[in-house]
């Protein structure tokens, strides 16, 4: 009893078609219409099984990689596939890259450093000083101030 | 970036078509090319989340690479292996790895980096092809949590001694003693281990060897990064305490690297090998990142893009390989050149890019990183030396082994490359050799 159970579900799991009814002839009471043709229920309760219909590929097709079934999927997934990653990616995003306007302020240095040395040959100034600040306006704290405080260069 | 983030969590509704997702990342690294100009600093800020100078490269790479490992993995949806299971994993992943770049917060930023190891291991346990993908997996998981816990306890510390974990708001440790060594080596370690570092790589080699190609793939070109990106975040922290013991880190980096890339000589795995040479790259960029110069972590950075997509385009090539071959033992896969020739230039241009050949951005990194690791200290250059030479050395064995010489007698025949392998391996390469012509390369070295 228990081996019938046990494999009857794995059965039914696996052949669903045994509770599907497959063909049906019944006798109702309504009639049909009256013309002499006569027609058997049955044909219209029989689920007609829906084919798959083939896959038509042209002759020795070679795949691009996409599908090894289907000529139209294939060559439609290569598409989809070169037009986002290279012609908006690499492209398109290389493009952007490529162009993004004084990326890091850079362009913008430089015109500041012309500028800079423009102001600096003008009032005679060296055009480069290794000191940010010129050494007349800092004001250093006297030996007596500073006393005991650690100084890190 | 509150916007990507939607992109990437929404991107779930779409696991159920293969080329609607992988159409989707590519439009979202697409987008997310718009995000740039913010300059070195925090920008796009939203709730906790923001991008700076490497957060916004480490972000187009995820999502990049994301894109390609999809893309690779074709076999996946040819054979029904729980294709949308798989693309369920791979859009976790890339969601946790753009939360994990783009938070500015250290917990945060810790629970999105722990969070990176789950999808890893689902991908490694379930599409690996070997028994042993159990231990692997097991070490990945283990090294990375054994390694993090106590940097969990030291941001705990952080926020109960500053009163803050956002990233450049969190006072730093001004102290030099060995309480602070203590909190300093606690936060470093996990991301050593996560880079990795010499003496605690031994997961790596397990890992990217079991994993099947999006698990190498994902692992080679972003997972490692984290831990570069993580040394990035917490230096900042440990400026005096860094600077006293850089010399252990670089020790361990130069020394380690060197001795991994002799070790490559002698692998005969194919992934095996690239595994190793992951390690003497990533032994570079730690040398690179406690530099604390511009050069040293402007040469990480860019060593780590370029190590992150030629790592994971020679883990492709070598599923191609397996795929055909059944075999990663470079004694049976050999020969190649006379096998499938048109793969063979791409086994040569990647070669190239893996001794940091010009114009690779590994060669733009590696000449940063040289000059950065010479200028802290003369005697470096033996190491560096060893490094780059072993480099070449072991990517040359790479090459004639795989490709010189008579194909393995049992080798029959095989297709030579489909359009997809080529467009994979194509996207890697590209921006791998024409970024150096651009100014984002500049972006890069910071």
């Amino acid at each position: 009893m228990a081996t019938v159970t046990r494999f009857g579900t794995a059965v039914l799991r696996q052949k669903n078609g045994l509770f599907r009814p497959q063909l049906l002839r019944t006798a109702t009471i309504s009639t049909s219409k009256k013309n002499k043709d006569t027609a058997t229920l049955s044909d219209t309760l029989v689920e007609k099984e829906e084919k798959a219909e083939p896959v038509v590929n042209s002759k020795n097709w070679v795949s691009w990689g996409y599908s090894i079934e289907s000529q139209v999927e294939d060559n439609t997934n290569m598409h989809l596939a070169f037009f986002f990653s290279v012609t908006l990616c690499l492209v398109t995003g290389g493009y952007v890259l490529a162009y993004w306007p004084d990326l890091r302020l850079r362009d913008w240095a430089q015109r500041e450093a012309y500028v800079e040395l423009r102001r600096r040959e003008a009032e005679g100034l060296p055009l480069i000083d290794c000191n940010l600040v010129s050494l007349d306006k800092i004001e250093l704290p006297d030996d007596e101030e500073l006393g005991d405080t650690t100084i890190i260069i | 970036m509150l916007k990507y983030l939607f992109l990437g969590v929404l991107m779930i509704f779409a696991v159920s078509e293969w080329n609607v997702l992988q159409a989707l990342v590519f439009v979202g690294s697409f987008l997310f090319i718009f995000s740039l100009g913010g300059g070195f600093h925090f920008n796009n800020l939203s709730l906790g989340l923001g991008v700076d100078w490497v957060s916004y490269i480490l972000i187009l790479l995820s999502f990049w690479i994301v894109a390609l490992v999809v893309k690779s993995s074709q076999k996946i949806s040819d054979t029904y292996n729980f294709e949308i299971l798989f693309l369920f994993t791979c859009v976790a992943l890339l969601v946790s790895l753009i939360m994990t770049f783009c938070c500015t917060d250290y917990l945060l930023f810790y629970i999105c980096f722990e969070s990176s190891l789950i999808p890893t291991l689902i991908l490694i346990l379930g599409w690996g092809y070997q028994p042993e993908r159990v231990q692997a997996g097991i070490y990945m998981l283990f090294y990375t949590l054994f390694g993090s816990l106590p940097l969990l306890v030291s941001f705990l510390l952080m926020y109960s001694v500053n009163g803050s974990l956002t990233f450049n708001l969190a006072a730093a440790c001004s102290s030099v003693g060995f309480v602070s060594f203590i909190w300093y080596f606690c936060t470093f370690f996990a991301f050593a281990v996560k880079l990795p570092m010499f003496t605690v790589h031994l997961w790596l080699p397990k890992a990217h060897v079991e994993a099947p190609v999006s698990g190498s793939m994902v692992l080679a070109g972003v997972l490692l990064k984290l831990g570069g990106y993580g040394m990035i975040r917490v230096s900042s922290m440990f400026l005096g305490v860094g600077r006293e013991m850089s010399f252990g880190w670089l020790s361990l980096g130069l020394m380690g690297g060197s001795i991994v890339s002799v070790m490559c000589l002698r692998q005969t795995d194919m992934k095996a090998l690239i595994a190793y040479s992951s390690v003497a790259h990533m032994g570079l960029v730690l040398c690179g990142l406690m530099l604390f110069s511009l050069v040293g972590v402007g040469g990480a950075v860019v060593v780590m893009v370029g190590h992150g997509l030629c790592s994971s385009c020679l883990f492709c090539l070598t599923n191609m390989v397996y795929e055909r071959v059944g075999s990663r033992s470079m004694s049976v896969s050999k020969g190649l050149l006379s096998f499938m020739p048109s793969m063979s230039l791409w086994w040569f241009l990647l070669s190239a890019g893996n001794m940091a050949a010009p114009p690779t951005l590994n060669l733009l990194g590696e000449i940063n990183l040289i000059m950065g690791v010479v200028s802290w200290s003369k005697s470096c250059f033996l190491g560096v030396a060893c490094l780059s030479f072993f480099s070449a050395a072991y990517t040359l064995y790479m090459f004639s082994t795989s490709q010189h010489g008579k194909y393995f007698s049992s080798l029959f025949s095989c297709c030579s490359g489909q359009v997809r392998e080529y467009l994979v391996l194509m996207l890697h390469w590209l921006p791998l050799n024409m970024v150096i012509l651009n100014q984002v390369c500049y972006y890069m070295c910071s």
